[in-house]
């Protein structure tokens, strides 16, 4: 099984950032667009 | 009062059935919808003595309390259908089925329900608590049979006229004694059926031992409208983004050079989140940092006695 991680209102210049340490953790990551400009960071991340 | 109440747990799950097929999608279906369990980190408690409410840490408070703030207690079964485009969805009221491809969710489940709303409106609910989850995969070969109960899916079993697989998941129960009565995963048929309800009658009763961790998670939610569950989930689980002084602290303790990490302090971080976070798996050390958790963050920072100098 796995977690799904989220973290949203995630600035232009921060995003790539939280992705690089979501995968440093082990995580698939992505972005996603939201309507206000910023950015919602969704990762998939093993068990321990 | 507890055996009683367990036995009517056990025989809610063998005995439930029902009569009627009828095929709801996912965004329609206002039941009870197990998710994927999903970390839970903070808790909105009462605060008597400043009479407020106000937000703690599942982490910070003894596993007595966790029990506490999980009043409620449920049996539920739902059951899924997959059609053969590959989209699912749920069988209504009925369980009996057609010929098929089905999951049969069974939840045993210790939980809190927390309110969702959107502007204001209540949208439904989501549930944060502990349990048990059988999960059941069939292949039917033969219409109208009842697929909600664990004893009828092991008479269907036997009769040849489905096969498939039986799962089991202990969901925020921990201990050594619980690892040993997990069932493993097997094929489905009568004897794993009966093996698989002895093991979770055991493992209910280790809930209430003082030695067993509870971690919990958000199990299922329940929409008061159509097609709000990305809504529920959203708030139920996310986080906003936050980087602040202590995140550049953190940030700064693990690469000291802005660069390479320093297993030492990865090793000492990663223990203090064991012992103060109910999550402590790959992610949470970036929901930690870029997460709204500026108390934890403080506190991780001064349990360990990282100092000042991003």
């Amino acid at each position: 099984m796995s977690t799904m991680r989220e973290i949203k209102d995630v600035p232009d210049s921060e995003v790539n950032e939280v992705i690089e340490s979501f995968k440093s953790e082990g995580c698939v990551a992505k972005k996603i667009k939201q309507s206000n400009g910023k950015w919602t960071v969704q990762a998939t991340c093993p068990d321990k | 009062m507890k055996t009683r109440f367990f036995s009517i747990v056990i025989f809610s799950l063998i005995l439930v059935g029902c009569k009627e097929t009828k095929l709801i999608p996912n965004k329609d279906y206002l039941e009870y919808q197990p998710t994927e369990p999903l970390p839970s980190l903070k808790v909105k408690i009462f605060d008597k003595e400043n009479i407020v409410e106000k937000e703690i840490y599942w982490g910070s408070i003894p596993d007595s309390l966790k029990r506490t703030l999980l009043p409620l207690q449920s049996a539920q079964v739902s059951i899924k259908k997959m059609d053969i485009d590959g989209s699912i969805g749920y069988l209504g009221a009925g369980i009996s089925a057609e010929r098929g491809i089905y999951i049969v969710t069974m939840d045993y489940i210790k939980y809190r329900v927390e309110e969702v709303f959107d502007q204001g409106e209540y949208i439904g609910n989501g549930r944060i608590g502990v349990g048990l989850r059988i999960e059941v995969k069939v292949i039917t070969s033969k219409a109208n049979l009842n697929l909600g109960s664990l004893s009828a899916l092991g008479m269907a079993a036997k009769m040849n006229n489905l096969k498939g697989d039986i799962t089991v998941d202990i969901i925020g129960i921990d201990s050594e004694q619980i690892t040993n009565l997990l069932p493993l995963s097997s094929e489905i048929d009568q004897t794993s059926i009966q093996s698989t309800l002895q093991a979770l009658a055991s493992i209910k009763t280790k809930l209430w031992e003082d030695e067993t961790a509870i971690t919990p998670h958000f199990l299922a939610f329940q929409q008061y409208y159509p097609d709000k569950q990305d809504e529920i989930k959203e708030q139920m689980l996310s986080t906003s983004f936050s980087k602040t002084l202590s995140s550049e602290i953190i940030i700064h303790y693990l690469k000291p050079d802005g660069k390479n990490e320093n297993s030492e302090h990865k090793e000492k971080l990663t223990q203090w989140m064991n012992g103060n976070v109910s999550d402590s798996g790959p992610g949470s050390v970036t929901m930690l940092i870029y997460g709204d958790y500026e108390s934890l963050r403080q506190k991780a920072i001064n349990d360990l006695e990282i100092k000042d100098n991003p």
